[in-house]
Formats: structure tokens, sequence, C-alpha cells
């Protein structure tokens, strides 16, 4: 059931109570985590956190913690799956899911009783009608007989009206059959994200009169962090940060400024159109210019002559080569306040028209300073850190502390993870355009992390691979720059486990959808190859089209995956 | 150097570190008593040999001289052993009414009697509140919140709360619960406080 | 050894997601809304109806007969009681003698039909007003729809039950019924007939007089060379019945000669006609040795790779019970299952197969470690059989486990010496923890079986004993370098 009044038919209903609170593993995903935290904080909600990467942890999640549980709270997990099918749970357990990714599954939408989804209302969900999905089965008693394998026992002969009429109702059910597969086959076809789950808490804070600058920031980085995974387009990005922005305002009275010093303890959100070049603060600008999949596309930084425009796009700016290769931080305090508008200026010769983006800063005290977009950057390297002595829960919660102010010296980890994992996609992106591995399989375009190569370690994660598959897919389309790749989508593979011989296989839809929808069919498309084939696939991930193999039965699931998508 | 003894008892409470108690000095305190026997021994003497001496002022400062170290050392030795007292009162507050063992050695005998009188007037006055009596060594600093937010560090299995719900404490998950029941398993070191 | 078929066991899965779902709206019931006809049918009383069909005005009579047989072809609940208490039996069994009127002979038969439908109770007050004989003589009716209206109603009353059965060919309908098997009858006629002949065939305690079974076989063989779906389903479920019911009604179906056909329709494109056959050569090999000799040499076993590959787990289910029968028979039979290449998928399917399907399995290997030579044993491991055998020790199902277990002891002590080659494979497989564990079930024959096991096999040292084969023991040879499959990902 879709939740209307989110104070009302979810809040009330918890309060006094112990709730689990199963969180997924993305950014998202952790801001509305910690907006809850608080709330629940504020009126004595005791509740149990619990980080599930896909599926089986959900699954286990529930099993480990449902004894005299009554109340679960699902964040950016379990809107797309059948819950109640997967966890079987007792009659009187109830589900509160907050789950951006779409479409919902329809078995949630049309529970009643257990299952409540926590959306914004000014989604679109293209529901299908009750009645077209779901059949009332006390009108087919008569056809029970046509189930069963063995001849039956005694038989009725009925009239030719009543034989009439049964042919009628069978022929009327057989076309509601297809009028539904129809349906059905439109709905789950695409994937795709709603707006943010921090976005649904933050919003369910200020209905409470609850909301804080600390809630507004957390919301604020999880909807940065859909717009750098692309989840969601530019529109509804712009669209998010208007209303978050009157927020924003609100909490920080911007005609005050003279009269507000800062203080130790001050927190203080701006807002502020931002470059979108990677942690370019923290880094230098030429760096940042190369690790950065959209100038370093546009300006096709892996060829000679691109990289001779990377000069003259500098000097066009006015910036000394020098200087733009120093330690941001370092620069010279003229270029430092100036570099962002001569680079905006500069950006629409090199066709770069959307280098900005409008974004938020925040200032904790005197010291640290954030943009949002490094701050998700941040959160979601340690997420997806590499290091192999943290176990997975260990770096959730190391990524959940570094976004609370006691523990912000984190972040700083997260901005060098961040660098690393840069700097290995653009090395692997590299590689793979100077070897040519980017082929075409016909209907989709191809490629393959090799094993073995030192940067390969980093796209055992799921979100770092999607990341190196879009690089990849801008760079290779820009690049060559052929009408048909255009239209092209890209599925990568890496090794993910050695020992027990997987990969993980993920799927970017074509660059024009990228930008336009952030549509991805490639959860329906794997699923089907996968069936048509008897691969050995896991699909664990909340994200559909994420799915590990038998790195043996790769090659037999592209060539079905071929077949179906041609 | 007379009082130098005395001294050093006292330098050794000092010294020892915060809420421990040092073992009883035994020898420490026999030689001051014994060193104050002898100073009031000689100041006898001195009086005797005053009264039957007419006019002889001389000894009057050596004998002032020697009552005053006497009285400083048993202003000492009260300070030493009232000190003690002191230091094994705020155990009791501590700890509870059994000590460490450690403890319970460096205790002579009479401090162990005076300990176990004190634990149970302080038993009986707490009884003696309320209804069904207050234990006031619990809580002495006013918690900030009821609840705290915990993370647990290694698999303890089920824990039952107050209220009678389940809980169940997997490594690494964390929890909002209230705060007297987290105490004991933080003290553990099962759970961990977790700042916000 | 060889196993009758069991009834399939309750289905595990709640299935809860309809039930809340479906509780909760409120969507009005799409049923057929009332006819004009029916409006007017529910204002005659029935006594009314009685009446006028004892009437001697014709078309009274016949439009009375007719009402009747309209309430009772409806799809909703036919009065069948209210009609029968209103006294309407006798009355429309005095029709079925008018043979100046057919119309009247057939709507009566169809009542009647309808009537015997229902209850066994409502089917035996059919008889008991004495229906069965004019049944019989309307078979010789030269009204065709007269002739296939009694045939169905007798259907009906022979689907009863043993005793309506055996009543009806005392009465002498076989005859004229398998008559009917000819050319020139309409296919819906004919399928009719069919239809009676498997309830004639459904029961067995008893089963029909032999001589009943002979005829009836007659006209199975001519039917089970149709082309008709619906006639070849029910023929061979007929014939299926028949199967059932004890080796020397086995054989009279051998004897018929009708095996390599119903081993032909195992390749049916007809899942239906596929499922019936499957369970009647499966029911000939529940027979003797030399029963199930007749199947084999119909050359059955090439059939198999398809069914034990089809996408209905039923039919991969019953295709492993058949084979499991097959393994419980002489050595040779055994070979023959092995050179026909079928060891790989049954040891598929005891491994990623349906639950019930995991279990015919365990029973097929189980049966094979019991009948077969070393050699053929040996066939089994090289398919790394041992791992699926250890997952399967840990079910709740008692039996099998026990059968699990049994295979596993078989295997070790025909490895003789080499037993540890077979002991490794276990342990890596993580057997040997589940056959300790075993020693504590509350089964008596599991526990026993477990104990010997971890007594002869895991609780010496394995580190002294030769692996390699000695001169001695040609013949067979244990691969110590086979490769035993990493545990690891379940996969979907």
């Amino acid at each position: 059931m879709l939740i209307n009044d989110i104070r009302l038919q979810f809040y009330d209903k918890i309060i006094h109570k112990r709730v689990l609170l199963l969180v997924s593993h993305d950014v998202d995903a952790l801001c509305a985590c910690k907006i809850l935290q608080a709330l629940f904080h504020c009126d004595h909600i005791q509740y149990t956190i619990v980080a599930v990467a896909g599926k089986q942890d959900l699954e286990r999640a529930f099993l480990e913690h449902s004894e005299q549980l009554e109340f679960v709270v699902m964040i950016n997990c379990g809107g797309n799956i059948d819950l109640i099918e997967l966890l079987q749970p007792e009659e009187n357990v109830v589900f509160y899911i907050c789950d951006s990714h779409r479409p919902i599954h329809l078995n949630n939408v049309f529970n009643d009783s257990q299952v409540k989804m926590l959306v914004n209302s000014g989604d679109e969900f293209n529901l299908p009608a009750y009645e077209d999905v779901i059949r009332n089965e006390e009108s087919d008693e008569d056809d029970s007989g046509n189930e069963s394998d063995e001849p039956s026992g005694k038989r009725r002969r009925f009239d030719e009206a009543t034989l009439e009429r049964k042919m009628e109702k069978r022929r009327k059910r057989r076309e509601w059959e297809q009028n539904k597969e129809r349906i059905m086959y439109d709905y789950d076809e695409f994937s795709f994200y709603g707006t943010a789950a921090s976005l649904v808490m933050y919003d369910l804070a200020w209905k409470l009169s609850k909301d804080t600058n600390d809630l507004l920031w957390w919301a604020i980085t999880g909807l940065t962090s859909q717009l750098i995974a692309k989840r969601i387009d530019r529109e509804k990005y712009v669209s998010d940060v208007t209303e978050l922005n009157r927020h924003v305002s609100r909490h920080n009275h911007r005609g005050n400024e003279d009269e507000c010093p800062l203080s130790v303890n001050s927190m203080k959100i701006s807002f502020v159109p931002e470059l979108q070049l990677t942690l370019y603060k923290h880094w230098s600008l030429f760096e940042s210019l190369r690790h950065s999949a959209y100038t370093a596309c546009t300006l096709k930084l892996w060829t000679l002559k691109g990289q001779k425009k990377l000069n003259e796009f500098l000097a066009d700016m006015g910036l000394p080569l020098a200087q733009s290769k120093q330690k941001f931080s370092a620069m010279d305090v003229e270029f430092k306040d100036n570099v962002k508008d001569w680079l905006e200026t500069s950006a629409k010769k090199f066709g770069l028209d959307n280098i900005s983006v409008p974004s938020f800063q925040v200032q904790f005290g005197f010291k640290h300073k954030y943009c949002a977009l490094d701050v998700a950057f941040a959160v979601d390297a340690l997420l997806e850190s590499v290091n192999t002595s943290k176990s997975a829960e260990e770096r959730f919660m190391e990524a959940l502390d570094c976004l609370s102010r006691t523990y912000i010296d984190k972040l700083e980890d997260g901005l060098d993870l961040c660098k690393q994992q840069m700097m290995g996609v653009v090395n692997q992106v590299q590689s793979l355009l100077d070897m040519k591995k980017v082929v075409s399989a016909g209907p989709f375009l191809y490629a393959f992390v090799p094993d073995g190569t030192p940067g390969s370690k980093f796209f055992s994660r799921p979100n770092c691979l999607m990341t190196l598959g879009r690089f990849t897919l801008e760079a290779y389309v820009k690049l060559y720059n052929r009408r048909k790749a255009r239209n092209l989508p890209l599925v990568v593979t890496a090794p993910l486990d050695f020992e027990n011989g997987t990969s993980l296989v993920v799927g970017i839809p074509p660059l024009p959808e990228l930008e336009q929808a952030s549509r991805n069919f490639f959860g329906k498309a794997f699923e089907q190859a996968a069936e048509k084939t008897g691969s050995r696939t896991l699909h664990d991930n909340f994200e559909p089209s994420v799915v590990i193999m038998r790195t043996e039965d790769r090659s037999k699931f592209f060539d079905a995956l071929i077949s179906l998508l041609q | 150097m007379y009082g130098d003894k005395a001294l050093e008892l006292i330098l050794e409470l000092k010294r020892a570190a915060e809420g421990s108690l040092p073992p009883y000095n035994e020898d420490g305190i026999r030689q001051v008593l014994e060193e104050t026997s002898v100073l009031y021994d000689q100041n006898q003497a001195d009086v005797l040999r005053e009264s039957s001496m007419t006019g002889a002022e001389s000894l009057l400062s050596a004998v002032q001289f020697r009552h005053t170290c006497l009285e400083r050392n048993q202003r000492c030795l009260l300070a030493y052993l009232h000190n003690r007292l002191e230091i094994i009162k705020e155990m009791r507050w501590e700890f509870g009414s059994v000590l460490p063992p450690d403890i319970k050695n460096n205790m002579s005998e009479q401090e162990s009697q005076w300990f176990n009188k004190y634990s149970k007037s302080l038993a009986s006055y707490m009884r003696s509140l309320g209804e069904e009596g207050l234990d006031l060594t619990q809580d002495r600093k006013p918690p900030k919140n009821l609840f705290i937010q915990v993370r647990c560090l290694r698999d303890f299995g089920e824990f039952e709360t107050e209220d009678g719900s389940m809980v169940v404490l997997k490594k690494n998950s964390q929890h909002f619960l209230l705060r007297s029941q987290c105490e004991p398993l933080i003290r553990q070191g099962i759970l961990e406080h977790i700042l916000s | 050894m060889r196993r009758r078929r069991t009834n399939v066991t309750v289905e595990l899965r709640k299935n809860k997601r309809d039930d809340i779902v479906l509780k909760r709206r409120n969507v009005p019931l799409l049923s057929g809304t009332d006819s004009e006809e029916e409006s007017q049918l529910q204002n005659t009383s029935y006594a009314q109806i009685v009446q006028n069909a004892s009437s001697d005005q014709p078309n009274l009579q016949l439009g009375a007969v007719q009402t009747a047989r309209k309430l009772l072809s409806s799809d909703r609940n036919p009065p069948i009681d209210s009609l029968i208490e209103s006294g309407i039996l006798p009355v429309l069994v005095a029709c079925l003698q008018r043979h100046d009127n057919p119309s009247l002979q057939f709507e009566a038969a169809w009542a009647l039909t309808n009537i015997a439908s229902g209850t066994s109770e409502q089917t035996q007050s059919v008889v008991k007003a004495g229906a069965v004989p004019h049944f019989k003589n309307l078979l010789s009716s030269p009204h065709q729809n007269v002739c296939e209206q009694a045939v169905w109603a007798l259907g009906n009353i022979i689907g009863d039950g043993p005793a309506c059965r055996d009543y009806c060919i005392k009465e002498g309908v076989v005859h004229p019924l398998l008559s009917f098997i000819n050319p020139n009858i309409p296919l819906s006629f004919l399928r009719n007939v069919t239809w009676v002949l498997v309830n004639m065939c459904r029961n067995k305690d008893p089963p029909p007089p032999l001589v009943v079974i002979q005829d009836i076989l007659r006209g199975l063989c001519t039917l089970i060379m149709h082309k008709d779906t619906s006639i070849l389903v029910d023929t061979v479920w007929a014939l299926s019945y028949l199967t059932d019911g004890g080796n020397s009604q086995i054989q009279m179906v051998i004897d018929s000669e009708v095996v390599p056909n119903l081993v032909n329709l195992l390749s049916h494109p007809e899942v239906k006609v596929q499922t019936a056959a499957l369970r009647a050569v499966g029911n000939i090999v529940t027979g003797t040795d030399e029963q199930t000799q007749v199947v084999l040499d119909c050359d059955v076993l090439s059939r198999f790779p398809a069914l034990l590959a089809h996408k209905k787990e039923k039919i991969n289910k019953e295709a492993v019970w058949f084979l499991s029968n097959i393994t419980a028979g002489n050595q040779k039979q055994v070979q023959l299952v092995i050179d026909a290449g079928l060891i790989p998928d049954i040891v598929r399917l005891l491994d990623r197969g349906d639950f019930q399907t995991q279990k015919e399995a365990a029973w097929a290997v189980s049966n094979l470690t019991i009948s077969g030579k070393k050699e053929q044993v040996v066939v089994l491991i090289e398919n790394k059989v041992i791992p699926p055998l250890c997952n399967l020790l840990t079910v709740k199902d008692p039996q099998i486990v026990q059968v699990c277990l049994d295979g596993i002891g078989n295997i070790l002590r025909m490895a003789g010496e080499n037993y540890h080659v077979i002991a490794d494979m276990i342990e890596s497989a993580g057997g040997v923890d589940k056959i300790e564990s075993l020693q504590q079930s509350e089964n008596d024959e599991i526990y026993k079986l477990a104990f010997e096991i971890i007594e002869q096999y895991f609780s010496d040292d394995v580190g002294g004993l030769d692996p390699q084969p000695t001169d001695e023991d040609k013949g067979y040879h244990f691969d110590g370098n086979a490769s035993v499959p990493p545990e690891g990902f379940q996969f979907n």
C-alpha cells in the first residue's frame, strides 16, 4: 500500500514501539538512516540497525531478528521484490519501506495489511489498475477441473447456453491474462529510481517540525549521491534542489551573514553552484579534470589531441599549467578565488555546457568546509573500500559514522579512497580504449576487466563497476562518435572472486537514456538470459542490473543476451 | 629527623594511584608509634628531671619540641588512617559490598571489619528508603539521556529488555536502547557507546 | 525394492500472498448474470415438473422433462437432491423406455446423466431406480444422440465404484460399448466411449473380472492407434489403471502387445499424453524382472534423456521413479541404464531437482548400489554422486535419509580395501559431520546405519592403506585424483 500521510500512517504507528531498521549499502540509504535515527532519538523510539547488502542478507537479518518483532523499516531495499513471498512473515508484522528503487513490486502496492510504502506523493508510479492484474478467484470454480492430470470420474453434461457461457468465460479469462501479461511487461520492463529516500525522511522530519540543519545536510548528501550515480536525471535533480533550497534559506538566514559569526559548533549551509569536477577542492585542478567523466570524455583526454585541448582549455581560462597541477588549497589566492568563474566561461567554448550544477556546501566550525559532491563521493568510497581487513558491515558502520560531526575526520579517509578509486577507473578506461577492448556484440557493447591487473580489485564492488561502465561508455561514444554507437548500451564484467570462479556483471543503458530518464532494461534482460541458459547467476543486489555469475557460464549467457536483445 | 617516617606514610598515600588502596603499612605505623613512644619516654624523663631540679628552664624547649613532634606524628597517623577509610568508603560506593581481592588484601583486619560495618549500615539505610529500598550506589551522576546508541562488538545472542522484547546482539549491529540496560553490557565490553 | 507409486505429499510452501490480497478487495463477482430463461424456470416448482413429466400429453411431458434437464445442466448448483425428493427418478426411468419418443428418451437420459454425476448417494439412487437395464437397452437405439447419452450416463454410474461397475457389467453393457469402437463413429461419441472404459479400469478393489479386462484391452489396443489427443490420453490412463492392479494384470497388458505403443507415446508432443504414458510404463516396471525386460526391449530408455530434461518437474520426477525401478532389477538392466547415458542426468536431478524428484533419485542411486556390480557403482562415483548424496542427509524425511545412508554404506562396502578414496570424497563433501550427527537420530535404523559407517570407515587412521589398486583387483579402478567440486555459492 502506498502511504499518503507519512506522519499519521507511519510515524505515529511506531512511537513507543521497537523497530528493526534494515538499511541498504548506498549513500542515500545511509543519509536517510541518519535522519531517521535523529528522529528516533528525539522520541525515544528504540531500534536496531542492520546493514543489508542484498536479498540474502535481507532474508537472514529478518530471520535472525524476527523474534517478537512487529515493525520493520527498510531503507532503499525491499520495494522492488515480493517481500511477503521472500520473508514469509507472521501476520502481525508490518513493513514500512522507503525505497527509491522503481518499479515497486505490485504485490507490495496491492498488499493492504502488511506492506506500507513510504513515498513522495509527487512521484509518478504508472501503476496498473487493480482489476487488471489481480484476479478474484471465486468465479473460477468450474474451471478447476482442467488442472488435474487424470480423467475425471464423473462428468455433468452442460447445455448449449451454459457451454457457450463457459467458453466465453474462458475466452475472457485468456484475454485478461494476455492483457495482464502485456501490462506487467510494460510495468516491469525498465527499472529506474524515484525520489531519494533521504528526501522522504527529511520531509517527515519537516512535517514533525523536527528538521534541523544537520538533517538537511544529510538530505542534501543523499540527493547528491543520486545525481553522481546518475540515478536521476538533471531535471529532477534541479527540481529537488530547488525544494531543498527553500529549507536551506529557512535554516540559514542568508541576510544575517555578518551578524552570525562562525563559532566552533556552528553549522552553515549555503547554496552554491558547483563544478562537476570530482573532488577538485581536495586535489589539483589538473587531476580533477582528468578524472571527471564529463570533462575527460568531452575533451577526449585519451587522445593526444585531447590532451592538447586540455592545455588550450587551461590557457583559455588564464590558469598557468603549474598552478593547475598544484594542490587546489595551495594555489595562489587570486587564482583560487576566480577559477570557478573562469572555468564556467571557458567551458562553454569547449562544449562543456553542463559543467556547473546547483549544489550546496557546508561549513562546520572553523576548519571543515565541504561541498555536497565531495561528501557524497567520500561516503561512497568508504562504503566500497576494497580494504580486505574490513567486513561489509564494518565499512557500513564507518561510512555511517563519517556522516556525523563527531567523526568528521573520517571523511578525509573517504576522500583519499575516492581519489584512488577514480584513478583506478581512469586507468582502466584508458587501457580498455587503448587496447580496443570495448567490442560490439550486436545489440550492445561489451567490455570486461581482465583479471590480475592492479586496479581490478576496485571493480569487485558494484557501484565502482557501474561508475567504470558509465565512464567507459561515455568515453567510447564521444571518442568514436559513430551514430550507431550512440544508442548502444554497455555490459561490463569484472572478476569477483577468483576461488569461486565468479564475476560481477553490470548493464549500463545507452547514453541518451542515461541522461534523460535513467531507465535500465538490463534487470529483466539478465533474468531472462539466465533462465534460458540455466546459467548459475545470483540476482542478489537490490539494483536489478547487477548480477553475480559463474565465470564459466559467461559465454552462453551473453549469447542468450544477444539473441534476446536483437 | 623526627616525623620523617610519619611523613613517608602520608606521601605513600598521596602517591598512590587515584582510587587504589596501597597495602596497610603495618611496619611504617609501628615505626612511627615507636618513635612517638621514644619521644614520650624522653619527655617523661626530662620532665621528671625538671621537677627535681629548680630553675632549670633549658629542658623546657626540648620537651616542647619533642611534644610538637609527638603531636605531629599523631596527626599524621590519624590522617593516614582516616584517608584510608575514606578510600575504602568510596570503594563501597564504586564496587558494591564485595571488594576485589587485591584491595581486600591491602586492608588491615580492623579496616575490613570497619568496611563490613559500614557496608551493613549503608545497606540497611538504603533498604529503609521508599517501599522496597533504593540502591543509591547506582547512577551517581545524572545521565544525560534515557536511551543511548550502542554498537555491538561481539556476537552475544539474544538479550531480553525490561519490557520483555528480545534484542539480538550480533556483531556490527547498532541499537538504540535504554541506558540502564546497556551499562552492564558496556562494562563487559560487548557493547560500545556511540556518540552521535 | 521396486516401489509402487505413493500419493504425492503435500507441498510445503505456504503461499499466503493470494490470500492476503484477495481478502481485502470487494470486487464484484464476475460470474454470469441470470438469463431470462432461468428466472422463469425457478418459478416452476419441482413437484409441478414431476407431475407434468408423468402427463400423457406428449408436449407437456416433453416440456417438463426438458425443464428438468435444463435445471440440471446449468452451471450453478443443480438442484439434484430437490428433484430426487420430488420423485423424479421413477418418472425419468419410465421415459427411458418410450421408444416411440426418442426426444423424450434423450432428454430423460440427459437428466439422469446429470443426476448421476453428483455424489455417490445421488448416483446410487439412479441405480436403485432401475435405470441401468434401460440404459443398456438404449445402447442399441437407432438414434445416435440417445446412444451417446446412454453411454455417458453409464460412464457416470460405472465411475461411482466397483459395486456399480460390476452391476453394470452383469447387465451386459461391456460388449455393446466395445462395439462402438469402429471407424464410423463420430469423434465426440468415441471420446465418451473411451472415457467410460477409463472408469471401467479405474478401481482395483476388487478389479474387474478377468474376461472383461481382456475384452477392454482389445478395445484399448485399437483406440491407442487413434490420433485424437483426448482419446489417447484417456486410453493410456485406462492402461495405467490396469497396470496398477498387480503383476497378473500387468501380464495381461503385456500380452495384449500394447507396450511398444505406450513407449512411443513417451515422445508424444502433448505433455498430457507423455504424463499418462510415463505412468503406465512406470507401473509395468514395478512387476517382475521379465515384465520389466519387456519394456526395456522396446528401447524405452532412449526416450529418457528428453524426459529427464523436460521442463515439467512432475515428468522429471516420474521418469526418475521409473529408472529407480530399473536400477532395482538385475545387473543387465542396470547396465542398460548406464549404457543409455542416464546416470549423469540422475545425479544432476539428485543434486539440483525439486525435492520430490530428489527423493526418487536417491532411491534410484541406492537401488543401484544394491543391485549393481562394482564397475556399475564406479560409474556413479565417476559422475560425482557422493556430494549430492551427502547433502540429502540433512533433510527431515527419515526415509530418504535412510536411503541415502544405505547407498553410502553400500558404496563404501563395495570399495573394499580402497574405501578411503570414497571416505575422502565423503569428507570433502562435508558428509562425515552429517553422518556423525545422525548417530543421535531418534530413528533406530538411521542411527544404527550411521554408527556402523562411522565405526567401520571413519574411526581408524586413514593414513596407512595404499590407495593404488593391487594387481588382484582387476576390473575396477577408483580414481584417487577425481576432482571434487568445491562447495560454495548456491545458485538458483
